[in-house]
């Protein structure tokens, strides 16, 4: 919640941590229903027996089971998909670009804060729907028949037989434990939707899953100033210096030398599977329950955690081989043994490119491009011009001409003569400009010769801002000549 | 009054005003047609080299090999005679120097350069809802930046300092970018121009790609031992002054579940780090901020000025 001063100091900054940005309303459907009495303004009666009453239905669709659209929604994960670094102090994360997602839902059974009123916030602790879990290898040999790969099921599939018949849950937890029907999808949800899951052994899940309490600290959003990153239209509409993220990272450590899976999980309303603090079963399930749960994962990714470094720091000091000093600029480098002339010109950002000359004949020619290595004092070619061969320059003593400044005429015309918006528009403005030129040759030569005439300029016609134009004046002065004459 | 004025003496001055630049523009003064918006927008993207063919500024890949940098000053005869050629259509291009066109072409040039370099500057600044400033475009340096670190990390900022200035000055003044991004959604080649000779270039990873984790974490024969290097500071209203780092690094090893010992227990954490600095409220926010682990930054310095 900033003000508009806060977002002139928000610039100055690179981030801004929010603890949450609740949604102005949650995920479901809605009924609203309007109701009108009217009174008579003298009586003050009821006019009508009938009370005038409107009902409306609309629906709020958050994401619940799976991301609509998660090129929109997720604007990364760490560690990225397939990446292998040095993570194994990392906790992975998940960004999102809706800075309200985290908390469209709730773990809880009932919303677990009182609600704001409307333009307020709450400084309430708001648990998060989504969490980071992380799985390996080690996990499968301790609980073997657990499936890494997330399976494509449908949402039928997360409720048991007695509700919906298709069901291959079985005896197995999920999130409409109890239910006897589908009443509990939201609008426009289908038990045959596909979505994916995950059959998590109860006892591994318990060692790994977040409590109640963790999940309110697992999330949050961020505020970051766009000034001076690479232009990117998810981030921030057109026009906004700062972009909103939301964030919810794992509380769980990588194995070093092991390929991790991570899963992003919806826990909407598993307040009472959610383990203690230690891991263990919660008080109401037994610690040995040899049942699964089946979790909805919105995005999974999988990485490498090894010793080499590959962080941020690292990547960009390896770059051009290690060692930027001895070649940062853009230029070939000259191989050695090559003559003063092709040493000179290659150093200097040139390139030597076949040239097939208007005439029919082949060469080879100089080019360089608008990017070199020096600073180049400005005017060495004189424009305008009129033909492209006017800026190439040709050296004699080589034989050879450096077209640069030709080649940059030439992709210039051509780019503008593509565009025929720009060009029509180009060569109507330098008629007018021809026009103004003319008219004003025009005036000047009148304004001359008859300059007494024009010292008589009627008063009645003219506001302050119009000057009337020579031309004007002197057919307002002829009329009057000629109207004088006839009179007299 | 008999003051003859015969055609002649008109043509010739219409000729004498057409074949000098100098003429036109006194003839014209005050009365130029204004250049158009759209045009001078267009020009304006020229200017920064959009829609020019990459082989046109990196005629060879041995200038830009695959995980390198570049750095480069725009010459800006290039920029010019490109403009040039953009503005020539309708110029009639026989080859008198003096001809009416050119002298027409020559006329407008002071007109309509100054409106191309105020739109050039604000091009970025548009897009981001920032005031345009007009910075004098004499000179433009910027780098290419080839690596896959483009697509890994999307998000990337660059700050450039001119010579004498740093980023610890009191008040830093950084250079204005004209120009910042990929050479097209799945390119590997990243373009940045700035307004000035940039001295220093500071490249670093995007802010919201920063991540959480903890500094040291080994297990000799069952027993954890883990560290994080939390920040101290002072929260003032939405304000927060930094404090610098606690050392020695916090101790967190109790912080794992004995069951699963790779597995954070976030609330004990939390109650640690609230604990450490001393705070009376701890939420969502300051956990994110203190898990968070560093942004790296590289700084490219110029050796040769």
């Amino acid at each position: 919640m900033t003000t508009g001063d806060d977002n002139k100091y928000l610039l100055n900054e690179l981030v801004t941590f929010i603890q949450h940005h609740l949604p102005g309303l949650d995920a479901g459907a809605y009924q609203l229903s309007v109701t009108q009495t009217v009174f008579d303004s003298t009586t003050n009666q009821q006019v009508d027996d009938d009370t005038l009453q409107n009902t409306y239905t609309f629906a709020v669709q958050g994401a619940r089971f799976a991301l609509s659209n998660p090129g929109q929604t997720v604007a990364g994960v760490f560690p990225a998909d397939g990446g292998t670094g040095k993570y194994s102090m990392v906790l992975p994360h998940v960004l999102f670009y809706k800075k309200t997602l985290p908390w469209i839902r709730y773990p809880t059974l009932k919303p677990p804060f009182t609600p704001p009123l409307p333009g307020q916030d709450t400084d309430a602790d708001v648990p998060t729907w989504l969490a980071v879990l992380l799985l390996d290898e080690d996990d499968v040999a301790q609980f073997p028949g657990l499936q890494l790969k997330p399976q494509q099921v449908t949402i039928g599939d997360l409720f048991q037989p007695v509700a919906y018949a298709a069901s291959t849950l079985g005896t197995n937890l999920s999130y409409f434990q109890g239910a006897t029907d589908t009443s509990d999808l939201d609008y426009g949800e289908q038990p045959t939707d596909a979505i994916q899951a995950i059959d998590l052994p109860l006892q591994l899940f318990w060692q790994i899953a977040p409590t109640l309490a963790d999940l309110s600290f697992l999330a949050h959003a961020r505020q970051v100033s766009l000034i001076n990153k690479p232009t990117n239209l998810k981030a921030a509409p057109e026009g906004e210096p700062t972009g909103d993220f939301s964030i919810v990272f794992g509380n769980r450590l990588p194995q070093t030398q092991k390929k991790a899976y991570a899963y992003l999980v919806s826990l909407e309303a598993m307040q009472n599977y959610l383990p203690t603090d230690n891991g263990t079963a919660p008080s109401g399930m037994q610690p040995t329950d040899p049942r699964t749960i089946r979790l909805a994962v919105l995005q999974n990714w999988t990485f490498f955690s090894m010793g080499e470094n590959a962080a941020f720091t690292d990547q960009v000091l390896a770059l051009n081989g290690g060692s930027t000093g001895t070649n940062a600029n853009l230029r070939l480098v000259p191989t050695t043994g090559s003559g003063t002339v092709v040493t000179n010109a290659l150093n200097m950002g040139y390139v030597p490119l076949n040239h097939q000359l208007r005439t029919g004949g082949q060469t080879v020619s100089w080019y360089r491009g608008p990017l070199v290595p020096y600073q180049i004092p400005a005017a060495r070619v004189t424009l305008p011009i009129a033909s492209p061969d006017a800026a190439t320059v040709f050296d004699p003593t080589t034989g050879m001409s450096d077209t640069s400044y030709a080649a940059a005429w030439t992709i210039g015309r051509m780019l503008a003569l593509q565009d025929s918006a720009f060009s029509t528009a180009l060569y109507n403005w330098k008629k007018t400009v021809q026009a103004a030129t003319v008219m004003a040759v025009e005036n000047a030569l009148i304004a001359e010769n008859f300059a007494d005439i024009l010292q008589i300029v009627p008063s009645t016609t003219e506001t302050e801002e119009t000057k009337m134009s020579p031309t004007k004046a002197l057919q307002i002065k002829l009329l009057q000549t000629m109207m004088q004459t006839k009179k007299g | 009054m008999h003051t003859r004025l015969s055609r002649t003496v008109f043509q010739a001055r219409l000729t004498a005003t057409f074949s000098s630049h100098e003429a036109i523009q006194t003839v014209l003064q005050d009365s130029i047609p204004d250049f158009p918006d759209p045009l001078h927008n267009w020009m304006a993207r020229l200017k920064l080299l959009y829609g020019v063919p990459f082989n046109y500024l990196v005629p060879d890949e041995g200038m830009l090999p695959p995980e390198s940098i570049r750095f480069f000053y725009v010459d800006v005869n290039w920029v010019n005679a490109l403009l040039d050629g953009a503005y020539s259509i309708g110029r009639d291009l026989s080859s008198a120097e003096n001809s009416a066109d050119l002298n027409l072409d020559r006329a407008m040039l002071s007109h309509i350069h100054p409106k191309i370099n105020a739109s050039a500057a604000a091009i970025r600044a548009k897009s981001l809802g920032q005031p345009g400033t007009d910075p004098p475009l004499e000179v433009i340096s910027g780098f290419l930046l080839r690596s896959k670190i483009i697509s890994e990390y999307p998000g990337l900022g660059v700050y450039a300092y001119e010579k004498g200035q740093t980023p610890t000055d009191p008040t830093p003044v950084m250079m204005t970018i004209l120009r910042l991004e990929k050479l097209g959604d799945q390119s590997d080649t990243l373009l940045c121009l700035f307004v000035g000779d940039a001295f220093r270039v500071d490249i670093h990873e995007a802010p919201e790609h920063l991540h959480y984790g903890i500094n040291d974490y080994t297990v000799t024969n069952g027993t954890i031992t883990a560290h994080k290097v939390l920040q101290s500071f002072t929260k003032t209203g939405d304000n927060v002054t930094f404090n610098g780092p606690i050392t020695p690094p916090t101790d967190i090893s109790s912080c794992f579940r004995t069951v699963s010992p790779r597995t954070l227990k976030i609330s004990d954490l939390a109650a640690i780090i609230q604990k450490a600095n001393n705070l009376s409220a701890f939420d969502s926010a300051e956990m994110g901020f203190e898990m968070t682990e560093g942004v790296g930054l590289v700084s490219f310095n110029n050796q040769s000025a």
